[in-house]
């Protein structure tokens, strides 16, 4: 939005911009020299900023000049970006107390400061649009980065430079500033023309009271970036891009750059829309105070990938890599609808070993390539379009009670949990929620059932923190946050057979499914449950299973890996319980949960049998911290595990599921 | 129980479902049909194995001994699924020991009989053995996928 | 190596549950004491800790002297005789739980450097006297000899990552002690790269973090004192560093105190060995 006026303020009245936003009740971050290059930092004066400073970059290196001009702007880039305020690289998260059995966790969400940003680029406002898009598509916007960007004054400095790394105009988002700034200028050696670009801007524009500038100086400001449009050239071909690189994922240019490549992460945090954190827990010596912190992370870090049973989603330099850029240049499109680069080339310059993306992204994804399908799913699903930025809320904790603990099996064990609280008590049949207890990582747990005053959650022993939640007594207190994720979609199966497979603790969130089912039998077909366990002492809850076992409205059979003498039943894997039966699957919805490689062999079998795979649901398990789709870890193709499913069927998943490395 | 009787048994079961008339009415003339009292051992382990069973009803669970443990159940079998296919291998000896684990029946071929018949019918031999392939077949994707161990328990990020 | 759960909820050392507190000890091999010196310089901290634990055996702080057995035995020092081969086997014996401290125990430290020459050459350009000095060939980390049940890198440790430790020893939660590049902690930091910037070479990419990337803050490169961490791709950094450096001056730079580790001593065999005392070039680590 460009209201009024261009005006032109004077080089030696700089500081009365300075005083401008100082009188706002701003602290005003520009660009200043340090250490060898450009850096954001809080500038007082004008007197500190990069005057007569230019750069240079390369693959690998950046190097600042000094050129003796009065100009301050020239340095085209510094290392760091915006996301250093909106998104910085430490917020802190919540402060949980334990006292006995009492457990309070509350969110910590500070006033967010007033900040202006003096020197945004056209590169840099696209990324800050970009990442507020990431941080507030979902279920629950993040607080803290709305509150941040939505605090902070925006004064764009057009470029009158460019370095050999610059490809804004390639990915659309530049060097000419359009929108999205509240002042904006373009610096002439004189001084600066400058234009309002919202109304806060235009308010401060008209307390400066400037002359408007000569139309010779605008005419000399538009050359100026048109000139640099023209040194940038186009680098790279955006053309088809993301359907290009859907059809390379199995390119062997991968491993030819994860040769190179050092995963060091420096790509993804120069980057200024890569948003991935993870969360870091701190607490006393008794564990009775403890706070989280949220962290820049990076899906290049080996841990990224990691889940439950030491299992790694992506163990290679390879996987990771790839995961990096499919995501900037393809997937997000999926998530956010548009790229996630702006060609801003930092990530070229920073990168010690000198990869530079726009050689890997034509030599992995040539334009006379093929080209794979968008969005990700063949058959396009309502459910998964990008959200409208949604109401941002601070993260509710609520503080439920143990009210009794079931030994399930040897390391598996129920809680029963008390609560009033209404969100958690709507909670549907496959949700999960954030299980917190102070001074322990939060993990992602399904429920197993939903009752009228409170939930049930069937944790397996596996870590620490889950070893601490299941140690829990009676009248002990342990904080939730939730209920979180998509549930399975019982309303799909009205009228159809139901077939329910459930593998070792699998079955926990498959429980709610069938007693929703029972409660309502009237409205479903023939309803089968098949349930799968390592041995018979490893089977969940048997005395229900049993008891619905002697009903006649449904099937109920069970089997297990292996068993001693004692055991009667049958012996095998699960599909066996159903390959040879006689039942059509044309009339069939699945539900479906259990170990990945069990569920790939079922839903296969499944679809052997003729069950479409659009009605074949299963959930997935992968690494969390945050649970609404902020922190990146659980992404699987396009998807946020935690928020677009952690219910899919086979159908929405396609080649995401069961593939190596994604 | 007649020949024809033992044919309407075996047509009934998956393993001999798609049989042709004449192969199946061949098949059913070398097999017959037995009640298995529950815990009856139909094949063990290591031995010689005699017959070739093809369940009707019941099931038998197929054990391999573990030296200082009880006999662990690798495998159960039942309605229409083979016991004892070793029988028609030149060496017939026995992978597990098959023990009926509820009151079951099931149609049985002597193993040197059904050798012969076999040799002596190359339409049946082939329709028999891409069945015992197909059994075996699951019985080795089973075996792999429990190989994997898949819901043992582990380490977790949390 | 994976964070390590000390003691697992529900798998405690016997001795932790009896009304005695865990009997821990620290003990040194060969090494310079500086991973020890971190513990007691967690001052106030470390008296908290103390009151939780039994400190059987810490030569530096006390005069309680232990044979054991210990419920935790902080290793540090890498393990240079025959008697102190002897010692960690004897100690290992008695410890439910093993944690080796610094570079020296989990990477073998600076001394290793010996590990490529010939030891009398060695010792005998150190000790020009007729001193009695009997080592092994090589200085080796401790898990050469015994299975460690988890470490503490860096030369010296961490205070930070030491705290941390101990944290989750007494809550029984998992140390938070990420095995990622060093180049994160700067980033985080706001610290300018300075191989990037200034042409510097930086082990950063290659070296686990946890020193909160002291060097790059003051200018220096950092020179893996933690170790390599997991995917090191040291194969492609020192192939970057040998485009303006000679192959004996980019084994030089992978020859610090975790030179024996792999992928670094991979990397420096691969170049000829560290650079010997015969080597005429130029010391020159900093741009």
């Amino acid at each position: 939005m460009v209201t009024g006026a261009t005006c032109f303020l004077p080089r030696a009245d700089l500081d009365r911009l300075f005083a401008a936003l100082r009188a706002d009740d701003r602290t005003i971050l520009g660009p200043a020299v340090s250490d060898g290059a450009v850096i954001y930092d809080e500038v007082a004066s004008p007197a500190e900023l990069p005057t007569g400073w230019e750069s240079d970059t390369e693959p690998g290196s950046y190097r600042l000049r000094e050129t003796g001009s009065s100009r301050a702007f020239d340095y085209v880039l510094p290392v760091t970006s915006w996301k250093r305020y909106t998104h910085p690289a430490f917020v802190p998260l919540t402060r949980a107390r334990r006292d006995g059995s009492q457990v309070e966790v509350e969110a910590v969400l500070d006033p967010p400061p007033r900040l202006a940003f003096v020197g945004v680029r056209a590169c840099e406002i696209a990324a800050l649009d970009i990442q507020e898009r990431a941080m507030r598509a979902g279920p629950i916007g993040d607080a803290d980065h709305a509150g941040r960007r939505d605090a902070a004054l925006v004064v764009a400095m057009e470029c009158a430079a460019a370095t050999s790394t610059c490809f804004c105009t390639s990915m659309g988002t530049g060097p000419e500033v359009r929108q999205g700034a509240d002042l904006i200028a373009s610096e002439l050696d004189e001084g600066f023309v400058i234009r309002s670009g919202s109304a806060t801007g235009a308010a401060m524009l008209a307390g400066l009271d400037l002359e408007p500038a000569d139309p010779a100086q605008v005419e000399r400001a538009a050359a100026q970036v048109a000139a640099v449009r023209t040194r940038i050239g186009d680098p790279v071909a955006v053309e088809g891009l993301p359907e290009r690189l859907r059809a390379a994922l199995d390119s062997p240019r991968w491993e030819q750059v994860a040769e190179r490549c050092l995963a060091c992460a420096n790509c993804t945090l120069v980057c200024p829309t890569c948003f991935c954190t993870s969360v870091g827990v701190a607490s006393d010596l008794d564990g009775q105070e403890a706070t989280t912190e949220r962290h820049w992370d990076s899906c290049f870090s080996l841990g990224f990938g990691r889940v439950a049973g030491d299992a790694n989603f992506r163990p290679k330099v390879k996987d990771r890599y790839r995961q990096w850029l499919t995501h900037k240049f393809s997937t997000w499109f999926d998530q956010f609808g548009s790229s996630g680069c702006v060609g801003c080339g930092r990530c070229v310059a920073w990168c010690p070993v000198g990869i530079d993306v726009r050689e890997e992204l034509a030599a992995i994804a040539p334009v006379e390539g093929p080209r794979g399908p968008i969005p990700w799913p063949p058959a396009p699903d309502a459910g998964h379009a990008p959200a409208a930025l949604t109401v941002v809320a601070p993260a509710r904790h609520v503080t439920t009670s143990v009210v009794a603990v079931t030994q399930e099996t040897a390391n598996t064990a129920t809680l029963r949990l008390a609560t009033s609280d209404a969100a958690l008590l709507a909670a549907r049949p496959g949700q999960f929620v954030m299980v917190e207890l102070p001074a322990f990582a939060a993990p992602p747990i399904s429920i197993s059932r939903i009752r009228p005053d409170g939930l049930d959650l069937t944790i397996r022993s596996a870590g620490p923190a889950t070893a601490a939640i299941v140690a829990l007594g009676p009248g002990a207190q342990v904080a939730l946050r939730g209920p979180l994720g998509r549930g399975w979609p019982l309303e799909s199966a009205l009228g159809h057979d139901v077939v329910i497979v459930a593998g070792g603790v699998g079955l926990a969130p498959l429980r709610p499914v069938i007693e929703a089912v029972l409660a309502d039998r009237a409205r479903y077909g023939a309803v089968r449950l098949y349930l799968g366990a390592r041995t018979p002492a490893d089977r969940l809850f048997t005395a229900e299973m049993n008891a619905l076992a002697g009903r006649a409205d449904l099937e109920v059979a069970e089997i297990v890996d292996r068993a001693g003498p004692e055991w009667l039943g049958q012996v095998g894997i699960v599909t066996h319980l159903f390959d040879h039966a006689t039942w059509n699957g044309d009339r069939v919805t699945a539900f479906v949960c259990g170990p990945e490689r069990m569920m790939q062999a079922t839903a296969a079998a499944l679809t052997g049998r003729g069950v479409d795979p659009a009605a074949i649901w299963l959930t997935l398990e992968r690494n969390m911290a945050c649970g609404v789709g902020t922190c990146g870890h659980c992404q699987l193709g396009p998807f946020f595990v935690c928020r677009d499913g952690p219910v899919f069927s086979i159908a929405e998943l396609g080649t995401a599921f069961g593939r190596e490395g994604l | 129980m007649t020949t024809h009787d033992v044919m309407a048994l075996l047509q009934g079961t998956w393993f001999a479902a798609d049989l042709g008339p004449r192969a199946l009415g061949h098949l059913a003339a070398l097999g017959r049909f037995e009640e298995i009292p529950a815990g009856t051992v139909v094949v063990r382990e290591g031995l010689r194995c005699d017959s070739l069973g093809v369940v009707i009803s019941g099931r038998i669970a197929l054990r391999l001994a573990v030296p200082g443990s009880p006999d662990r159940t690798i495998l159960t079998v039942h309605d229409g699924d083979v016991f004892g296919w070793s029988a028609v291998l030149p060496r017939p000896v026995a992978t597990s020991t098959g023990v009926a684990v509820v009151p079951s029946s099931a149609i049985t071929f002597d193993g040197p009989a059904l050798r012969a018949g076999l040799a002596a019918d190359c339409e049946l031999a082939s329709a028999l053995f891409e069945r015992l392939l197909v059994s075996v077949s699951r019985r080795l994707i089973a075996t792999r996928v429990q190989l994997l161990d898949l819901y043992q328990a582990g380490a977790a990020p949390w | 190596m994976e964070p390590q759960q000390l003691i697992m909820p529900g798998r405690r050392s016997p001795r932790a549950d009896a009304p005695n507190r865990p009997r821990i000890g620290i003990v040194k091999f060969a090494s310079c004491d500086g991973c020890q010196l971190t513990l007691l310089d967690l001052e106030d901290e470390l008296l908290a800790v103390a009151e939780r634990v039994d400190l059987v055996e810490f030569a530096e702080a006390t005069s309680r002297r232990s044979m054991g057995p210990f419920d935790v035995l902080f290793v540090e020092g890498s393990i240079s005789t025959a008697e102190q081969v002897e010692e960690i086997v004897r100690l290992r014996a008695v410890s439910h739980r093993l944690i080796t401290i610094g570079a020296c125990a989990t990477a073998g430290g600076i001394q290793a450097i010996r590990n490529w020459f010939e030891l009398d050459e060695v010792r005998d350009t150190v000790y020009p006297g007729p001193t009695y000095v009997e080592s092994l060939a090589q200085a080796r980390p401790v898990s050469d000899f015994v299975a460690v049940d988890g470490e503490l890198r860096g030369c010296p440790i961490s205070p930070a990552q030491l705290r941390e430790f101990l944290v989750s020893m007494v809550t029984g939660r998992r140390a938070q002690l990420p095995d990622e590049a060093v180049c994160l902690e700067c980033k985080r930091r706001g610290v300018v790269c300075v191989a990037v910037a200034d042409g510097v070479p930086c082990l950063g990419p290659v070296t686990r973090t946890g020193c909160g990337a002291i060097c790059p803050a003051y200018g220096r490169g950092c020179y893996g004192c933690f170790g390599p961490r997991e995917s090191a791709n040291t194969t492609s950094l020192a192939s970057w560093f040998s485009d303006s450096r000679s192959a004996p001056d980019v084994a030089r730079l992978f020859s610090g105190f975790t030179a024996w580790s792999e992928p670094f001593r991979a990397t420096i065999d691969a170049r000829g060995g560290p650079p010997g005392q015969a080597d005429p070039r130029e010391e020159s680590h900093d741009a």
